[in-house]
């Protein structure tokens, strides 16, 4: 109970993290 | 009845989302104001 929950709250931290990592990289590229 | 999935993304989103708002507050108070409003 306890482990899936913070399973899933890592999981969508990371998850987050990501998808800001990727956005950021495509705008560095794009204003290359 | 607590969904372990659900808790866990709104207990995940949670921290990051003030941790985000921190950094943008951080980043505006050292860069300062720029749009002179």
């Amino acid at each position: 109970m306890v482990g899936e929950i913070v399973e899933s709250a890592v999981l969508s931290s990371v998850l987050v993290l990501v998808g800001l990592a990727i956005g950021f990289l495509l705008l560095k590229v794009q204003g290359e | 009845m607590v969904e372990p999935l659900l808790s866990g993304i709104v207990l995940g989103l949670i921290p990051i989302t003030l941790f985000g708002l921190l950094v943008a507050a951080y980043l505006q108070y050292q860069r300062g104001n720029q749009l002179g409003l």
